[in-house]
């Protein structure tokens, strides 16, 4: 019982966002406040590497949060928030990378192998069905192996319903399927 | 048969990544290295008190006397700087250099019994209990150490403490003004 | 129990692959009917789309003919196949090879590059803590400090000053460990203890090379020495670090890992018995080839922890009729002597000598001031006698219990 109970703590702890913000690092201001969580959000702990510096309990992630707070108490505009975190820690400080020379493959490579795949299908799917439009009829020989294959099934098809072909060019391929 | 190498497209494209993935993999390139924005750049600015009281508080004049400084981020609580601390004992006493050490988010009392206790290879050293002098210089944690030269620009930048190696590929090259 | 689960399911997987793989093995022919089968429903389900008109005429006959020609083409490329011959080797062992190497691949991997013997972690945790002997530290450097001021020409004293404030730093040769190793260095140049920590010193200060060099000094004059092992453990580490060649003499031969690990299983009183084996077996193989210095001084050894002294006596004379032992064997040596006296006699002329040379090389040394202290008085010098007892007293700690004797024997020394 005390088992399942602590099963269930663990999972409402799961459940719970992992916010690292302390109540004494929050601003008064609520919108200040709201806006510092969005950036908070975006940058990355570069200790913790692959948490938001709002999740990440780490030394540096609190000092980020609070220079975060004061910039935007100075005044800053959110994009000077980010520059000026930029300008210490690098493009790797945003967990979204910027779109410049040195990323392209980065956010293009995906979206241009979806294109060329897309680009491959159709092209296939088009040459499929202009063979399927007017595939050329058969020719005398391959109508008599036909009928050798199929035997007595094969009788539907409506302009050769004369059913000419018996069953004696068995030299031509396999044994028909019921016959024998 | 062109259709019989059509198969082996993804075959080839699997081949490929996996070669890339071998190469990127064995190159031996450390993925958690993240560099730091600072090198190459003019020394950030520090404005800090001294760590031992009375002093004169430390600034960028320090990166303004023309030879080449070392700037140690250390703490008494962190267990790596313990382990490079014979290093910088080293540089001092046999190679001459001038270090900065930097006490980050350490009580002064602490930091400077810790030096007392294991001896002090600083020539000057603050104290940035805030971690805000860290921030500038976009530390992640310590020990970090930066190389300035004597035009101010920083030149090499260490992530976790020294080893033998650093002394030797880079840092004492670097002190005898051969910039790697 | 988890080896068993990893493996039963990495069975089942390559069961499952194989299935399919072997079941596929028709032959050209029964596959052909099977296609065949297939197309024919596909010629169905297109005459009942064309009579219910959802495929128009046209249409209709161009599906047909589409399927008719594939029937054509499977029909060759079965009676290409000629269908009484066996599958090739190839294709009878690839699948099922190919099924077994991937598990066999990880298995080879795992072994290569995992640790199968590795306790899991919280055991390790758990356990390790509770093993450790707990030492006040900060009293150790207190009582080390202490005694290095107040003997500040005692090498000994400054060199365990250095150690407890190695020790205080978590094994860094911190600045003033360093002060004091220096001392003790000036006092006496050979001390290995000394040596080890300045060694120890260079190698944390990134002189790697004078540390090895250093190190493998010390080896090569205490290759018998306790601490022998631990300093070949502590140059294999810094010169791996360094990525050099640890260039270490051969280890003297030990008991092998399989014999550690039979020992291990034996009750005490078997293990003793084992032991002794071992001693009586060096003892043997020294007697043809008694040139062995280091076997002498590892038999001694044997022989003293076994309690056997005599022997012990005697396997010292032999190294150090080789070579002369050095004072930290000649202190054991003396040490395998006196433990044979009965309490109160005076030590043998052998013995004398023994400890007289001891007391050359360490004049501070207790047991040769003590035991020389009984011998002078015995043989009436017994102002000798008093001043050797007395420089032991001056040496001993406050609460030393055999203090009180002393301090009687010193009386009855002094009473004429």
């Amino acid at each position: 019982m005390w088992a399942r109970s602590q099963c269930i703590a663990l999972l409402l702890l799961c459940a719970l966002p992992a916010l690292a913000v302390e109540p004494t690092e929050m601003l008064k201001d609520p919108a200040l406040e709201a806006r510092a969580r969005q950036i908070g959000q975006a940058l990355r702990c570069v200790v913790c590497q692959n948490q938001s510096i709002d999740d990440s309990q780490a030394e540096v992630a609190h000092d980020m949060r609070r220079a975060v707070r004061e910039r935007l108490q100075a005044g800053d505009s959110d994009d000077q928030v980010f520059a000026y975190m930029v300008a210490r820690y690098g493009d790797y400080v945003l967990l979204k990378p910027p779109f410049k020379a040195r990323t392209l493959v980065l956010w293009l490579g995906a979206p241009a192998l979806l294109l060329i795949a897309g680009v491959a299908l159709l092209f296939a799917a088009r040459r499929r069905r202009t063979a399927t439009v007017a595939p050329p009829p058969l020719n005398e020989e391959e109508r008599v192996r036909l009928s050798v294959i199929l035997g007595d099934q094969w009788d539907f098809h409506p302009e050769r319903s004369e059913g000419a072909c018996g069953k004696q060019e068995r030299s031509l391929g396999l044994r028909p399927r019921d016959d024998s | 048969m062109s259709r019989r190498l059509l198969y082996l497209l993804p075959l080839l494209t699997l081949a490929l990544m996996a070669g890339f993935f071998a190469w990127s993999l064995l190159i031996g390139r450390d993925p958690a290295a993240i560099g730091s924005v600072v090198v190459g750049r003019p020394a950030p600015p520090l404005n800090i008190p001294a760590l031992q009281e009375g002093q004169a508080p430390l600034t960028d004049a320090l990166f303004k006397s023309g030879k080449p400084v070392l700037v140690n981020f250390f703490a008494s609580w962190c267990a790596p700087c313990l382990a490079e601390h014979p290093l910088f004992m080293r540089l001092k006493e046999r190679e001459g250099a001038i270090v900065i050490g930097i006490a980050w988010k350490n009580k002064r009392d602490e930091a400077l019994a810790w030096l007392k206790r294991l001896g002090n290879p600083f020539q000057t050293a603050g104290l940035d209990l805030e971690g805000k002098a860290g921030l500038d210089w976009g530390l992640s944690g310590v020990p970090e150490t930066y190389a300035v030269d004597g035009n101010g620009i920083v030149r090499l930048h260490f992530r976790g403490p020294l080893i033998e190696r650093d002394l030797t590929d880079s840092v004492i090259p670097f002190l005898k003004g051969n910039t790697p | 129990m988890l080896e068993l689960v990893l493996a039963l399911l990495s069975a089942a997987t390559v069961g499952v692959l194989l299935i399919p793989l072997l079941g596929s093995r028709f032959d050209a022919k029964s596959r052909f009917e099977g296609e065949l089968g297939i197309y024919r429903d596909q010629l169905a389900e297109i005459e009942r789309e064309r009579t219910n008109g959802i495929l128009a005429e046209s249409e209709a006959a161009a599906a047909r003919t589409e399927v008719e020609r594939r029937i054509l083409a499977a029909a060759d490329q079965a009676a290409a196949v000629p269908s009484s011959k066996p599958p090739s080797t190839l294709h009878k062992v690839l699948p099922p090879g190919l099924a077994l190497a991937v598990p066999l691949l990880a298995l080879g991997l795992y072994l290569q590059l995992g640790h199968p013997g590795l306790p899991s972690a919280p055991f390790a945790r758990g356990s390790a803590p509770a093993e450790e002997p707990h030492m006040d530290i900060a009293r150790l450097v207190v009582e080390a400090r202490a005694r290095a001021t107040e003997h500040p020409d005692d090498p000994e004293a400054q060199a365990a000053l250095g150690e407890a404030l190695t020790l205080e730093a978590d094994g860094t040769v911190t600045q003033p460990a360093l002060e004091a190793f220096n001392k003790a260095l000036q006092r006496n140049p050979g001390d290995p203890r000394t040596l080890y920590y300045l060694g120890l010193h260079q190698a944390q200060s990134g002189d790697s090379a004078a540390a090895l060099a250093r190190w493998r000094d010390l080896l090569t004059k205490y290759p018998d020495a306790p601490f022998a092992p631990g300093l070949r453990a502590e140059i294999e580490r810094v010169a791996r670090a360094a990525g050099v060649d640890p260039g270490l003499p051969p280890a003297p031969t030990g008991p092998s890992r399989e014999q550690q690990d039979t020992m291990a299983k034996l009750s005490p009183a078997e293990r003793q018995q084992a032991i002794r084996g071992m001693v009586e077996g060096l003892a043997e193989r020294l007697k043809e080839n008694p040139q062995d210095r280091a076997g002498w001084l590892r038999l001694a050894n044997a022989w003293k922890v076994l309690g056997e002294n005599a022997n012990a006596v005697d396997a010292y004379v032999h190294a150090d009729s080789l070579a002369p032992v050095d004072a930290r064997q000649l202190a054991d040596w003396a040490e395998a002597y006196v433990r044979q006296l009965k309490p109160g006699d005076p030590p043998p002329p052998a013995a004398v000598a023994v400890l007289e040379r001891l007391e050359k090389a360490e004049p501070r040394n207790g047991l040769a001031l003590f035991y020389l202290g009984a011998a002078s008085f015995a043989s009436g010098d017994k102002q000798a006698a008093a001043r050797r007892w007395k420089a032991l007293l001056s040496r001993l700690p406050p609460d030393a219990p055999i203090r009180e004797m002393l301090e009687q024997r010193i009386k009855e020394a002094e009473a004429k």
